[in-house]
């Protein structure tokens, strides 16, 4: 179903759910502060982090591995190999 | 979006194993159903594929709210459906695991939490389907009704194992997580748009493999 705007009535409810999300995201963010996601759940459950986490590094542009990064390649690499065995064998 | 990115320790041991058993329960049943149903060949194909995105874009930190990340959980239900997608998300997790994000007493609970997302879009998406006729509305709602679902599983799990050697009480510890939902639900925002355009475009391009997810 059509709107006056000419978009489906459905992504008007999404619109709004969207926009809902995002406020209520803001209000939290607002109260927490800008922490990485293990600081923000030590802070939600009281506990004291050791840091012992492997650090990603300070990343690209503000983007940021979890994990150790040569590892995080070798194990994609790996997966790149295994589905270009599978789409060999099976296709799609 | 939905993970407990606790560390090793922060559950009993007994917790450890229940979430381990259940989820080891789930996959074994997936497993079972996948030897019966032969699924088509292509699914497989398809599986390998969203586990490699999936686990790409699992490990990257945006630099949202101080730092989240996404899942695809509810695309990897809507492209493979709930058996595969059980597979996915415990190899996820056990490969996430093994690069340093996440403790490995923690991939039990984590790929149950996954797998409510998974299931969850999943459905959603088939009964959006009836009743909606726009295709990227129905992934982005299937995908935000998904990953809410994730966070009430995640938020469930910490209460129900309780956490060692903290002082606060259940209450607290829901006020705390209820804030980290809050922010979830705002990168759900962002993964429910990717959804949406992934889905859309494969509908374009390649409508077959939309149809009939095992």
């Amino acid at each position: 179903m059509k709107v006056a705007g000419g978009w489906p009535s459905e992504r008007l409810v999404l619109a709004g759910l969207i926009l809902l999300a995002g406020i209520i995201a803001m209000l939290a963010y607002a109260a927490t502060g800008p922490l990485g996601i293990e600081e923000r759940f030590a802070q939600a459950t009281g506990m004291v982090t050791t840091g012992t986490g492997e650090d990603g590094g300070p990343g690209i542009a503000g983007f940021s591995l979890e994990g150790q990064p040569v590892l995080y390649g070798a194990t994609l690499v790996l997966l790149l190999i295994l589905c270009g065995g599978v789409y060999r064998k099976f296709g799609i | 979006m939905a993970h407990i990115h606790l560390e090793d320790g922060s559950f009993t041991l007994f917790w450890v194993i229940v979430w381990w058993v259940l989820a080891l329960v789930v996959v074994g049943a997936a497993l079972l159903f996948l030897r019966k149903k032969k699924p088509d060949p292509r699914k497989i194909t398809i599986a390998a594929f969203c586990t490699a995105a999936a686990f790409a874009l699992f490990q990257v930190d945006i630099p949202v709210a101080g730092g989240v990340h996404i899942n695809l959980t509810p695309l990897i239900g809507i492209l493979t459906g709930p058996l595969f997608g059980s597979l996915i998300v415990l190899i996820i997790n056990v490969l996430s695991a093994a690069i340093g994000h996440g403790g490995w007493g923690l991939i039990g609970a984590n790929t149950l939490v996954n797998f409510s997302e998974v299931v969850v879009a999943y459905l959603l998406f088939r009964v959006l389907g009836t009743v909606m006729s726009d295709l990227f509305s129905r992934a982005a709602l299937a995908t935000l009704g998904g990953l809410f679902c994730g966070n009430l599983v995640m938020i469930a799990i910490i209460l129900v194992s309780g956490i060692q050697g903290v002082n606060q009480g259940p209450s607290q510890i829901l006020a705390g997580l209820s804030l980290i939902v809050a922010i979830n639900m705002g990168v759900a925002v962002i993964e429910a748009l990717v959804t949406g355009f992934v889905v859309t475009n494969i509908n374009k391009m390649r409508p077959d493999l939309l149809d009939g997810s095992v």
